[in-house]
């Protein structure tokens, strides 16, 4: 794609809320999210104006993978007890995902596992903020939703030609559009005021020796990421396993045990998600 | 439980969740197992994709797996840690489905 720039790139992808196909409430959360100064209780309010995104907001907080299984009745409950960062991400999850299930089939099965993945390394690790960390499981290709969304011609031709060449989506995509779905995933994330360190994990997902105030967090990811494409689950755009990074690996020091036991919860955690949009 | 495009259904599959036309109208019942006549219908019909037991849906059975794992990991059988990663997945699905 050389007679698109970057900044033109990155000008069409920012203004995704005005695509057709976004719905109203999507783009109501769009908006109230680019501005920094949005409160706890705009967000629940509008989630609880759409029944629909309630109930899966609901689901999602009371599944194993945000861990309050069966606790959380409303939304304004959820909200206090996940904190606005989290809400944001689950509800840009939630929706944004429902809106591609049919355009790339499988990739919120790769994010959810992400997340449940992330979810017990973080808490392996000593993160306090686990949650968070689960979030950025889930939001961590968000770049790719974007960029089929914008391109979704270009995107599926990207995806059969990676199958057949036995090269990596990531390669592809910054071979085609000049960038790949991390950086769009940061441009994004920093379009909706998410705290900068959600931002530096998407953004270093492939490449975690690059995050400097979220190593251990960037490398859960990182990992769960190989993880979940080493398992099969899902689809995130070329069929291969990508090698890990050393220095996450190392950093992380897992056994083979945990590496079980993560496997273990996650098929728990997105069997009891499932059906989330059926 | 993965869901298969249409286009990708192949005879014996099992569906995992029954197949219902656009008006919500029952078309064919869980447990169905398709076969060419059956998918044609699918086709016919506009389905877009079905759910399909099993992890992997086409052939689901543990050998299946075991070959799908090592084709993923085709590219990087060498890479560090590669190995032990794969050993773990391994030893998971065997758990899983063996």
């Amino acid at each position: 794609m050389d007679d698109i720039d970057i900044k033109a790139l990155r000008r069409k992808v920012e203004n995704l809320q005005t695509l057709p196909t976004i719905p109203s409430v999507l783009r109501q959360l769009m908006e109230l999210m680019e501005n920094p100064k949005t409160s706890l209780m705009q967000i629940s309010k509008l989630i609880s104006n759409d029944p629909v995104l309630a109930t899966k907001i609901l689901k999602m907080v009371n599944s194993p993978i945000y861990g309050f299984p069966g606790r959380i009745s409303t939304v304004s409950q959820g909200v206090m007890l996940l904190g606005l960062n989290v809400v944001k991400g689950l509800l840009l999850g939630v929706s944004v995902f429902d809106l591609m299930q049919k355009s790339m089939i499988g990739l919120w099965e790769h994010s959810l596992g992400c997340a449940a993945a992330a979810r017990t390394l973080a808490k392996k690790k000593g993160i306090k903020e686990f949650e968070e960390v689960s979030v950025a499981g889930l939001l961590h290709d968000f770049g790719k939703v974007i960029l089929i969304l914008q391109f979704p011609k270009e995107y599926e031709t990207l995806i059969n030609d990676v199958a057949n060449k036995g090269i990596s989506i990531y390669e592809a995509e910054r071979d085609f559009f000049g960038v790949n779905h991390a950086e769009i995933g940061v441009w994004m994330t920093e379009k909706w005021s998410f705290p900068r360190n959600l931002v530096e994990i998407i953004g270093n997902h492939h490449r975690p020796g690059s995050s400097q105030y979220t190593r251990v967090e960037t490398a859960i990811i990182h990992v769960s990421d190989v993880l979940m494409r080493a398992r099969g689950l899902g689809f995130a755009g070329d069929p291969w396993v990508p090698a890990v990074n050393q220095t996450a690996w190392k950093l992380l020091d897992l056994s083979e045990a945990d590496l079980q036991e993560v496997l273990k919860d996650m098929e728990v955690a997105v069997e009891a998600s499932e059906g989330l949009f059926a | 439980m993965p869901k298969i495009l249409a286009e990708n259904l192949k005879p014996g599959m099992i569906l995992s969740k029954p197949v219902t036309n656009a008006s919500g109208i029952l078309i064919l019942p869980e447990e169905t197992e398709l076969t060419d006549s059956l998918i044609r219908k699918i086709h016919n019909m506009d389905i877009e994709a079905v759910y399909i037991k099993g992890e992997q849906g086409a052939g689901s059975s543990l050998d299946q797996m075991l070959v799908d794992l090592d084709r993923r990991f085709s590219n990087v059988e060498t890479a560090p840690y590669m190995d032990v990663l794969k050993r773990v997945v391994k030893k998971h699905m065997e758990d899983l489905y063996g």
